[in-house]
């Protein structure tokens, strides 16, 4: 912070604003009314449900863990069966890692991010309240298979075989498979939106090094869901084909592997955790220098621990595999990776701890939060170390030792947290704060209740007791321990009772009149702000800008900055460069739409028919959800219907652009990131099983389709991407028609080319149920014939515009976003045919 | 912008990516010599699985220090540009984490036994 002098400034916009510019910014951006109010799209109210949606997942996981340790408080009790048992940890773990800690952290980032670079709202506003709604209906589907005794039982993790057809029959692992890839589709679409908020939407002047802690860990946060989160979709869909098919991927009989799921679930759930955590950190370091009054120490220091704590994350995933006899030199190497981890965490903790070390620290209930999960997270990260250890592990593997460590780092690191976000950001959204004295006590209860829950279970695991037993005999020595753990839930159950009545007394969020900044934050979220956000963008030239700029939050409110109002007549917010933060262009963005409702709602109802086999009503909905995501989208393409704008400041900007410097652009490449890196796993799969099980696999191409099939489908995949390229010079000379013929005869060049590799593989009389490798091999053609399916709906949707006169040489950004995932679907399509092709005859 | 921003992507994560490609070379050759059982082959007295990761982490090594020092001698002529030096400095800091943390990696291949 720096001693407030007025400076003598020049501000973008002069004083008096015209009289109608804030009434029509105010009219622009207010939410729908009556029914059509679910259909609002601004990034607080969407938020707000995202994040109280994931607050309801949390509660009711919470709940199935109250029974559970009812259960477990005396040896022999029979308050539930062990067939329900099984459910209830299942449900618990999955409710809790999948539908309450991801998208609660996505769902602030909804509500925080765009305020806090100053931005209007996030880039695709829709595409977050489809996240939402799908997450939102898709989540109480799957938890509603509770009551039906139709809920999975087999542990968090789902691992075959016992999840296979033959040892779990019934819908319960359908309703996780299924269920759990479409949620994690909904958070890719939130991450790949947080992307290019986070890149492209920041104020005027925030460069990289200005930016907020917190944007920092939401951008490392979402390369590591578009990283990390294809392979639990991949794993899904293996076992889901072999569940619903038997294509034996993991039946050893039939060359196929256990370890695969594994290998692929790991892959996903080992950095799923810093997923958890690294938001909760970036949240914390927002917190803990407005709690200190001071600065965070050590900004690029914590950078520096979030991109590395994302990349050393994705080497750990073998560390969940130690017991599974795996080489011990290849143990090693994911020990060593365990242990580096733990470097870039102390580097935050380290920083927290000198921020308040030289500040003001307010002893308020963010803060008591705060400490509360240093001193936990910092038990949970000890015993991590010695859980990566390998002796130790092979001791402490499947004990309650791991349920303590787990829940310690889980808990620890993202929960309290979140409470201490509560209480901290609530006045930026509610009329009134929450209520210190009753915060005292939640944190108080929830901090003791945890401590006798978990502490205890380090030392049950110790004493021999597995996780996941429904009950235990007397006279094992573990009958005070987990009465004590019992005693602890129900105290966390009492602060969390005690936060409702505090929020139900207290949160009076969706009114004009906010409590506002509180804590004299020095952060851009706690501008003055309407529906519209900040009335104006602010130029910002320091990291607390609230602190360092004098007069900011006045001048801000008075119109003084960059794009006081509405000049489009739609909503608005600007465009900025990637590092530097430098004004490119203005993004006219969508409001309400009921499309994008109902296409969520399709989404959720075509998987849950498809989970329970009802295909052709599933076929239905699938085609419904289409059509809504057309109608949607139909708008969201308008061209440069607008002369530049001046925003204040001399600065013009265009309102629509197309190539890389476009957000759509940019969007499109992170999904074809995601694509690439199903890919990887697809393809890390077919070289793992061909590793186990190398004698289902032809050799030296004997078995293998003539190589006449592969050429013809290399030569139609090549034409395909040659039309398209076509397609694109002819756009720009603005000749229509052989827009449309190139559309046109590329779409049946890419089918045709998926065609003639599933006829290549069916007629030399290969079936996907024969073996692992016939399965891979149809996997790769599925695949690939889903990607095609894909393509060429976005071709016709093309070719639709272009023939409704919406497709042209300026306005073709659509155009761009359909070729770009045309040549990666190409791409694909080749990578696939070398493997498949090529791998097999080079081996003897 | 694009230049700018291919240049700063590279310089922040070319060297994770070599780390990455390190990582999953050395288990994936570890792995295969377990599974194919040639892990106990042997050049010059040395085994073939030792070989091939001290290759591997000497050429890793390499990339990552030289883009290390690239990122080194980007910050001493961007001393006056705030963000630039910002964006050298972290780039510069990854690149010697990766390094080191390629490191931790093989050290293990002096004392554990290879497929246990």
């Amino acid at each position: 912070m720096t001693a407030s002098t007025e400076p003598k400034m020049e501000y973008p916009n002069p004083l008096p604003r015209p009289e109608e510019e804030l009434p029509l910014l105010e009219k622009i951006w207010n939410p729908p009314s009556g029914w059509s109010f679910i259909t609002v799209v601004n990034n607080e109210y969407v938020g707000l449900f995202y994040v109280g949606a994931a607050f309801l997942f949390f509660l009711l996981a919470g709940v199935l863990a109250l029974i559970m340790r009812t259960q477990l408080a005396v040896p022999e009790n029979d308050l539930v069966s062990q067939g329900l048992y099984n459910q209830l940890f299942t449900m618990h773990g999955t409710v809790m890692m999948f539908l309450f800690a991801v998208p609660a952290m996505e769902a602030l980032s909804v509500l925080l991010l765009p305020n806090m670079q100053a931005a209007r709202d996030l880039p695709f506003p829709r595409l977050s309240a489809y996240a939402f709604w799908a997450y939102f209906v898709g989540g109480l589907i799957f938890f509603c298979s509770i009551f039906f005794d139709l809920a999975p039982s087999g542990g968090w993790f789902m691992y075959p075989p016992l999840t296979s057809h033959e040892y779990s029959p019934g819908h319960g692992a359908d309703f996780w498979l299924l269920g759990i890839g479409f949620i994690e589709i909904s958070a890719i679409a939130g991450a790949i939106e947080i992307v290019i908020g986070v890149l492209l939407t920041r104020a005027p002047g925030m460069s990289l090094d200005k930016m907020p802690i917190y944007c920092w860990s939401m951008l490392v946060f979402a390369g590591m869901v578009i990283l990390a989160f294809p392979a639990v979709i991949v794993a899904t869909a293996l076992l889901e084909l072999e569940r619903s098919f038997h294509w034996p991927f993991f039946i050893a009989a039939k060359g196929g592997d256990p370890l695969l799921w594994q290998h692929l679930f790991w892959i996903f759930g080992h950095p799923d955790v810093y997923i958890m955590f690294l938001p909760a950190a970036g949240l914390v370091s927002m917190m803990v220098p407005a709690m200190a009054q001071k600065p965070l120490v050590g900004y690029r220091l914590i950078v520096l621990a979030l991109i590395g704590t994302g990349f050393l994350s994705f080497a750990l995933w073998v560390h969940h595999m130690y017991a599974t006899g795996i080489p011990q030199l290849s143990l090693s190497f994911f020990n060593a990776a365990s242990m580096a981890v733990t470097v870039p965490s102390a580097i935050q903790i380290f920083a927290w701890i000198a921020t308040f070390a030289a500040g003001r620290l307010q002893f308020k209930t963010p803060t008591l939060f705060i400490l509360a999960f240093l001193f936990v997270f910092v038990i949970g990260g000890l015993s991590g170390v010695m859980v990566a250890v390998v002796p130790f592990d092979w001791q402490a593997h499947d004990t309650y030792f791991i349920v303590a460590h787990l829940h310690y780092v889980v808990f620890g690191g993202m929960v309290f947290p979140l409470f201490a976000t509560f209480y901290y950001w609530i006045p930026y959204v509610s009329e009134k704060p929450l209520s210190e004295r009753l915060g005292r006590w939640v944190c108080g209860l929830i901090f003791i209740g945890f401590n006798l829950t978990f502490f205890p279970m380090h030392i049950t695991g110790l004493l021999g007791m597995p996780r996941r037993v429904y009950t235990y005999p007397a006279g094992m020595g573990w009958e005070g321990l987990n009465l004590t753990s019992t005693v602890g839930a129900y105290l966390i159950a009492a602060g969390v009772l005690v936060f409702l009545v505090d929020l139900a007394r207290n949160f009076r969020p969706f009114t004009p009149k906010k409590a506002g900044n509180v804590w004299n934050a020095g952060t851009l979220e706690w501008l003055p702000a309407g529906e519209y956000a900040a009335r104006s963008i602010p130029i910002v030239t320091s990291r607390e800008p609230l602190w360092d700029q004098p007069n900011l939050a006045r001048d801000v409110e008075a119109g003084r900055y960059y794009l006081p109002g509405a000049p489009t007549g739609r909503r608005e917010t600007i465009i900025t460069s990637p590092i530097d933060a430098r004004p490119l262009y203005i993004l006219q963005m969508p409001g309400a739409s009921w499309p994008t409702v109902l296409a969520a709602f399709g989404t959720a109802v075509f998987f849950l028919l498809l989970t329970v086999k009802l295909v052709v009503p599933a076929l239905f909905a699938g085609v419904f959800t289409i059509a809504m995501a057309i109608c949607w989208m139909w708008s969201t393409d308008p061209g440069p219907s607008h002369p530049p704008i001046d925003i204040g400041g001399g600065i013009k900007l265009p309102v629509y652009v197309t190539g890389p410097m476009s957000h759509s652009w940019w969007a499109m490449v992170v999904l074809i990131v995601v694509s690439l890196s199903q890919l990887g796993c697809l393809l890390f799969a077919y070289f793992f099983l061909w590793t186990v099980s190398p004698e289902v696999w032809p050799v030296g191409g004997a078995a293998l389709p003539v190589a006449d099939y592969p050429f013809a489908a290399v030569l139609l995949l090549v034409l395909s991407s040659c039309a398209m390229a076509y397609a694109s010079r002819a756009l720009r000379a603005a000749r229509s028609w052989p827009v449309r013929f190139s559309l046109l005869s590329a779409i049946p060049l890419l089918v045709a080319a998926f065609g003639v590799e599933l006829y290549a593989h069916w007629q030399s009389g290969l079936r996907p149920t024969d073996s692992s490798y016939a399965a891979a091999v149809y996997t790769f053609i599925a695949t690939q014939g889903f990607f095609v399916a894909v393509v060429a709906v976005m071709g016709l949707y093309t070719l639709a515009r272009s023939l409704c006169g919406l497709l042209n040489g300026r306005r073709r950004a659509t155009f761009d976003n359909t070729m770009l995932f045309w040549h990666y679907t190409v791409f694909q399509g080749l990578a696939m045919l070398a493997v498949v092709h090529v791998f097999p005859r080079l081996l003897e | 912008m694009a230049t700018r921003y291919t240049q700063a992507t590279v310089g922040l994560f070319a060297a994770p990516a070599i780390w990455a490609a390190d990582f999953l070379a050395i288990y994936i050759f570890t792995a295969l010599a377990c599974a194919r059982r040639f892990d106990a082959s042997t050049w010059l007295g040395i085994g073939v699985v030792p070989w091939v990761i001290g290759l591997a982490t000497l050429i890793a090594l390499t990339f990552t220090l030289t883009l290390t020092l690239r990122s080194l001698r980007g910050a001493r002529r961007h001393q006056a540009d705030d963000t630039a030096l910002f964006v050298h400095r972290l780039s510069a800091a990854i690149g010697g984490l990766c390094s080191l943390a390629i490191l931790w990696n093989a050290w293990p291949v002096l004392f554990v036994p290879i497929c246990g």
